[in-house]
């Protein structure tokens, strides 16, 4: 396209050079069109958008070690070696190496670069699981722009989570070719618990048998110990010890272990296997067994005790309690009373009660993991949960943006009409000098901000380096949070030399905030200098400060911090690295110190009835007052408000959550706020049935429930038989398994014979999993049978321990597909920087815009050489005049040049006058002004000038300059057009 | 005339030779990057420059993996390295390169282990995993105790042994303690002794300066002026974003404040300061991202090396700077590298050992 461009344009231009360049001297025509058509070149040139071109000629390699625990650690320097002495190779000197270790997550231990010369492994994580898919996108991700590309992927294969497969697809499609060097290993002596098996679900008084599968690589003698709930069982009398002394042979071994069942509940088992020594072909007993795998040498399973309504209850005080638990009490409903320090800490655990109460319960007072257990609880495994209000529950409580939240019938947040105090919150960042500190400092500033209401105020500062100490989030509402997250995000966690000029920023901030509670929170190491007067104004203006010391470097530090905190009145709190997981919890107490706004407490009066007609409001008319409640907003959805409050706040408010039910009161069950409450006579009632609408259906048909894992997935087999005993056909299952991840997975059961039902879920994560199964089958007489049951499903150990050798098929087809090669464990033979097989990127600079600018400086060349004359002979003169007078030497260039300017004007003028003599009559009104023209339109004398008198054309127009004599040409020309011509 | 301009325009121009119209160092020689490998970095905070034996130009930089590595300036390579003997409470924020405690020949790094509350001394040149010929202090605010200890001045009699430590040091007990060399023997065998001479300044916290007082909050490094009129110590105190000029006994001559120099931008933090044999000195300010000369006699800026940025030329939280061999080497510690750049003034060297 370019060159037709060109193709036409240049004739063109030589075309109209023709008669435009005809006034020129012979050369200075040559000049002017080559210089033009250089120009135009140039110009066409540049639409085409031309690149200059840059190969690399670097090699990066990037190693991704895996380093999790399937690999035995002695495998690593082996790594270490092979990759040191791959150096040795073709290396050159600005080829880059780069290591990434591979086990949970990847972590990027050196970015490609031509200073690191082997592998480094200074924090490697979870090494619990490999994930190589991750490391390979990593790495894809962090690989050079400028240098070509390979992996080495050192590793057995036998990933857990995560599919190399379809990374290596990526990576193909990234041109970049995967090497692989299989970590070769195999443990010849090795026993391995498969799996602990029992009943689902039994009765009190029954005995069941736990059935224990183990595998071992050759024929060994141990003991297997079992333990309830932590106690160990004595499974042989004989001996004193505790633990049945068996043998192993080669292959898989199943022992059955008959166990009496006497208490209701769930019941945990745990077994464990301990190697004594490996037995000979002839039976004889060994010295020593070497196991190499001790991680995977036990298991547990869960069966569920059968019992009738059984309720948790959880208060910080009995007294609070006493009362809810009468009336639960007189409804024959068990109930078992615990604080929160004696939570259930698995799911499992927690399932075996068919509701929870919770009685003005805060959220610092349960791990985040509990809190996501709850809603586990109610969401997957049917559960029912009734909170109950108080100074310390609900949004006041720290409830805001935590887990449980999103299965509450009511939103946290005070309703938007509401005008209410609000507190605000400042924020202050240090960096945390601890592994993944900049991660967890990101979770603690999250935690803060979802503790908050949205009407709260939040203001995050931090020392950013380059942009010194600043508001990241300027004190502004919560709000949709959307805006606060994005600014944790961002943060730098920078190294603030002193405080005080992020104590100052945050004590103006919180000055100006338009609130209630002020609050500061400083999170550091506490190395930063401090001005105790700030501290004291910060008292003065009752703004308190909360410490959060993480890894103090001294007594000094700690000193700092807690000086910080004592001054002001707020709390001090050291953190040591390994209380990490302590921190969101702290904030999330920190931050309710500002959320007691939400409280409402005034004069008695009763919650208004809404008059939705629920089984829980049955046969009450009217509730008594109460004298406080936490203000919350309604929900959307299947939500229903019973009762409510003062500018229509609910008070009482339910809905079901997935498979359970969810209730809420927002007042209290005792004399606090609902002194009225104690002594009605309808409380009973009242609390009966929201209690038993929350609680999980029992049923009377009987349900077997057996479990079966089979490879990455879980076979769940119920046996259905209705309350006659007849087998129970056409039941309808709604069934759920609650995962360790909280995602939770719908479980599909179908009939696949008389009463008796299958289903499977993928349970290929360590942990426990508990499936809750609702049903409802068609009896005799069109009755129908309700119900559920559950059962509890334990991975004990990850995966990580199941694969004893290396996946070689995998790693070929790796190899394969992205063009990679299986290397030799033998370094001189295998290189690492080999350019063969790579792609070299090449990088494009365009260059159009120098063109374009090249080309307008040449064509303002092509109007100077038809515009100005160069007197050969004048330079000429000159330069002979330099070398030989010693005199003409004081003349300056200056003096020179005028002297030819004035000679080449002289002939331009006599040329230009001939040639009009030729064409035009020159007009005898016009010429050239001598008077000096002011481009601005004013004389020099500052006058504006308005018409100017013209002077007659004398002898003197001989040194009319060039410019004066084309105007006047121009003039001449026009004149004779718009006269008709002489 | 568009034309012409953006040529111009592209080519760029600067109205100096160090650095551009917008304060960037031009044609700035980087050293090191981010890593934790020989040759890179993890923001390093300490840095001092000296010539060896062999006549190389070498940079002493100690980073936040307790690494002290020894930079050849003109190849970029490490040429020896020593990792801290304890890091559990931190790392050192300081090194001083001066004459030996043991040997007037040789030369050595003086480390303020800050976070170890003490000093170290290693013999130069560092030798791979070498340990310290000498570890002083413990943690406390008496006499032989330090809190964070941040730099170290030698001085150095005039038969070239060395006479006298001072060393600076802040968190609660911000001040510059001195110590003079027990060469008697009393401690046997060829030991030296590090004897209490008595404190310089105050923590800000106890004074507010009013009288006079060198009140101190963070004496970030120190450096020696030294006059035929008398020599004269300068602090830098950090955190009151100022510049001391002291006698050597410790009395104020003069503070010069944050807006000293009205016609330019107000010091913020500054960190590091090494004084020039013209009467100038180079204070590096961690908070304004830039090294700025300043003559000490008038406390007036003379001129302002970089800008805040990643790119080259342009420098995150300095911590320090020095001259050697006509060139300005600055410790760009929030960007995890070297930079150095032509110096102005190619006669003008530092003061100290290079």
């Amino acid at each position: 396209m370019m060159l037709v461009l060109l193709a036409v344009t240049v004739p063109l231009t030589i075309f109209l050079a023709r008669k435009s360049l005809a006034g020129l001297g012979k050369s200075s025509k040559v000049a002017a069109l080559v210089i033009r058509i250089l120009a135009l070149v140039l110009l066409v040139g540049a639409l085409a958008r031309p690149a200059y071109r840059d190969e690399a000629t670097d090699v990066a390699v990037t190693v991704i070690n895996d380093v999790s625990r399937s690999i035995p650690t002695s495998v690593q320097p082996r790594v270490d070696s092979f990759v040191e002495l791959a150096q040795e190779g073709s290396r050159q000197a600005n080829d880059r190496l780069g290591v990434i270790t591979a086990a949970r997550d990847p972590i990027v231990q050196s970015s490609p670069s031509k200073f690191v010369r082997g592998v480094e492994r200074q924090f490697i994580g979870d090494t619990e699981s490999t994930n190589l898919a991750s490391a390979v996108n990593q790495a894809i991700a962090n690989r050079p722009s400028d240098a070509a590309f390979r992996m080495l992927l050192v590793t057995d294969a036998n990933e857990t989570e995560g599919s190399l497969y379809q990374a290596a697809q990526q990576a193909k499609a990234a041109g970049i070719p995967i090497d692989v060097l299989p970590v070769e290993f195999e443990y010849s002596e090795e026993i391995m618990m498969e799996s602990v098996e029992a009943p689902a679900n039994t009765r009190v008084g029954e005995t069941i048998a736990i059935r224990v599968v183990i595998s071992s690589t050759t024929p060994a003698v141990g003991r297997l110990m079992l333990s309830r709930g932590g106690t160990p069982i004595d499974l042989d009398p004989a001996p004193d010890e505790l633990g049945y002394y068996t043998e192993l042979k080669a292959g898989r071994n199943v022992i059955r272990v008959p166990v009496a069942v006497q208490q209701p509940g769930p019941q945990l088992y745990d077994a464990v296997f301990e190697p004594i020594a490996s037995l000979g072909a002839d039976g004889s007993v060994g010295s020593t067994i070497g196991d190499s795998l001790r991680e995977n040498n036990n298991g547990s399973v869960i069966t569920f005790v059968g019992s009738e309504g059984l309720v948790l209850v959880v208060a910080n005080e009995p007294r609070e309690a006493v009362r809810i638990e009468d009336a639960l009490h007189a409804a024959e409903l068990e109930t078992k009373r615990i604080t929160p320090a004696e939570f259930p800490g698995t799911l499992p655990e927690l399932a075996s009660y068919e509701a929870v109460v919770l009685i003005n319960q805060s959220a610092y007072s349960y791990a985040e993991t509990q809190q996501e257990m709850m809603r586990q609880y109610v969401h997957d495994t049917g559960g029912g949960v009734v909170m109950i209000g108080g100074p310390e529950s609900f949004g006041a409580g720290g409830w805001i943006g935590s887990p449980m939240a999103d299965a509450l019938p009511i939103r946290l947040d005070p309703p938007q009409k509401r005008q209410m105090p609000r507190g605000a919150l400042a924020l202050i960042v240090h960096s945390v000098e601890i592994p993944r500190g900049v991660f967890y400092g990101k979770q603690i500033a999250n935690a803060a901000a979802d503790a908050l209401s949205r009407l709260d105020l939040i203001g995050i500062v931090e020392y950013q380096g380059i942009g010194g100490t600043d508001w990241v989030y300027p004190m502004s509402p919560v709000g949709d949070r959307v805006a606060v997250r994005q600014a944790i995000n961002n943060l730098q966690f920078g190294d603030m030399p002193s405080f005080d000029p992020s104590l100052q920023l945050a004590l103006n901030g919180l000055k100006n905030a338009q609130a209630g509670q002020k609050h500061c929170i400083v999170i550091s190491d506490g190395d930063p200098s401090m001005s105790r007067s700030l501290l004291r104004q910060f008292k003065q203006a009752g703004i308190t400060i909360s410490a959060v010391g993480v890894n103090p470097h001294s007594p000094g530090d700690t000193n700092t911090l807690r000086t910080m905190a004592r001054t002001t009145g707020g709390t001090y709190y050291n953190v040591s690295n390994n209380a990490l997981a302590t921190l969101p919890q702290i904030f999330i107490k920190e931050a309710q110190t500002i959320r007691r706004a939400l409280i409402w407490e005034g004069e008695k009066f009763a919650p208004a009835r809404t008059g939705v007609p629920t089984e829980t409001m049955r046969g009450i008319g009217g509730v008594p007052a109460i004298s406080g409640y936490v203000v919350a907003a309604d929900r959307e959805g299947l939500s229903l408000v019973t009762l409510r409050g003062k500018e229509e706040d609910p008070i009482a408010a339910q809905w079901p959550y997935g498979l359970g039910k969810v209730v809420t009161f927002t007042s209290d069950v005792s004399t606090r706020w609902a002194s009225d409450w104690v002594a009605w006579s309808g409380f009973n009632q009242f609390w009966e049935q929201h209690v038993r609408w929350a609680m999980r259906p029992g049923g009377d048909s009987t349900l077997r429930v057996t479990t079966e894992n089979v490879g990455e997935r879980t076979r769940v087999v119920v046996e259905a038989f209705d309350p006659t005993g007849e087998r129970m056909d056409f039941a309808n299952f709604r069934a759920r398994a609650s995962t360790p991840d909280g995602v939770g997975e719908i479980v599909e059961l179908r009939q696949v014979g008389p009463g008796r039902y299958e289903g499977d879920f993928d349970s290929s994560k360590p942990g426990s999993y508990v499936v809750n199964m609702q049903y409802r089958a068609p009896g005799e007489a069109d009755r129908v049978y309700e119900g559920s049951v559950q059962a509890a499903v334990i991975r004990p150990f990850a995966d990580e321990y199941k694969s004893l050798k290396t996946n070689l098929p995998l790693l070929r087809q790796v190899a394969s597909i992205t063009g990679g090669r299986v290397l030799s464990a033998d370094p001189s033979v295998s290189d690492l920087w080999t350019r063969e097989g790579l792609t070299m990127p090449v990088a494009l600079t365009p260059i159009w815009m120098l063109m374009a600018i090249v080309g307008i400086g040449i064509f303002l060349m092509d109007v100077a050489v038809r515009r100005v004359r160069i007197d050969p002979r004048a330079i000429a003169a000159f330069v002979r005049r330099g070398a030989h007078k010693e005199s003409d030497r004081s003349m300056d260039a200056t003096a020179a040049m005028r002297m030819a300017r004035t000679r080449t004007e002289s002939r331009t003028g006599d040329d230009r006058r001939a040639q009009a003599g030729k064409k035009f009559e020159a007009d005898e009104q016009q010429a050239a002004s001598s008077e000096p023209v002011a481009l601005s339109g004013e004389e020099e004398s500052g006058k504006p000038v308005i018409g100017r008198e013209k002077k007659a054309e004398s002898a003197e127009d001989e040194t009319m300059d060039a410019l004066s004599a084309l105007r006047a040409a121009k003039k001449r020309v026009r004149d004779e057009f718009e006269g008709g011509g002489d | 005339m568009l034309g012409v301009t953006a040529v111009l325009s592209f080519t760029g121009c600067g109205d100096r030779g160090v650095t551009d119209a917008q304060g960037r160092l031009v044609d700035a020689v980087v050293i090191g990057e981010t890593g934790t490998h020989p040759g890179q970095f993890m923001y390093p905070r300490a840095m001092d420059v000296y010539r060896d034996d062999a006549g190389r130009s070498i940079a002493v930089v100690i980073d936040k993996t307790a690494r002290m590595q020894a930079i050849d300036l003109e190849s970029g390579q490490m040429v020896g390295s020593v990792r801290m003997p304890e890091l559990s409470n931190g790392m050192p924020t300081g090194v001083t390169v001066g004459v030996s405690l043991f040997d007037e020949d040789q030369y050595a790094a003086y480390v303020p282990d800050t976070h170890e509350h003490r000093l170290l001394v290693y013999a130069l040149p560092l030798e791979h995993g070498a340990g310290p010929v000498l570890s002083f202090g413990v943690f406390g605010e008496d006499e032989e105790e330090f809190i964070y200890p941040t730099d170290v001045i030698v001085r150095v009699g005039d038969d070239g042994v060395v006479e006298e430590l001072l060393i600076s040091e802040y968190g609660g007990n911000d001040r510059i303690t001195r110590y003079s060399i027990d060469r008697s023997g009393d401690r046997g065998g060829d030991e030296v002794g590090l004897v209490w001479g008595g404190q310089i300044g105050t923590p800000s916290e106890t004074v507010d300066g009013s009288d006079g007082e060198v009140a101190l909050s963070r004496p970030q490094s120190m450096a020696v002026w030294e006059r035929a009129s008398g020599d004269e110590l300068i602090v830098v105190d950090s955190s009151h974003h100022r510049i001391g000029r002291l006698t050597m006994e410790g009395d104020l001559i003069a503070w010069y404040e944050r807006d000293h120099d009205a016609g330019f931008a107000p010091m913020k933090f500054p960190y590091g300061v090494t004084v020039l044999d013209d009467g100038s000195a180079l204070v590096s300010e961690f908070g304004g991202n830039v090294v700025r000369r300043i003559d000490l006699e008038s406390g007036k800026t003379i001129e302002m090396f970089g800008v805040g940025g990643r790119g080259d030329g342009e420098l995150a939280t300095p911590w320090t700077s020095d001259v050697i061999d006509g060139r300005l080497v600055i410790l760009d510690s929030g960007n995890n590298r070297i930079q150095m750049v032509g110096f102005d003034d190619a006669s003008v060297v530092a003061g100290g050992v290079n």
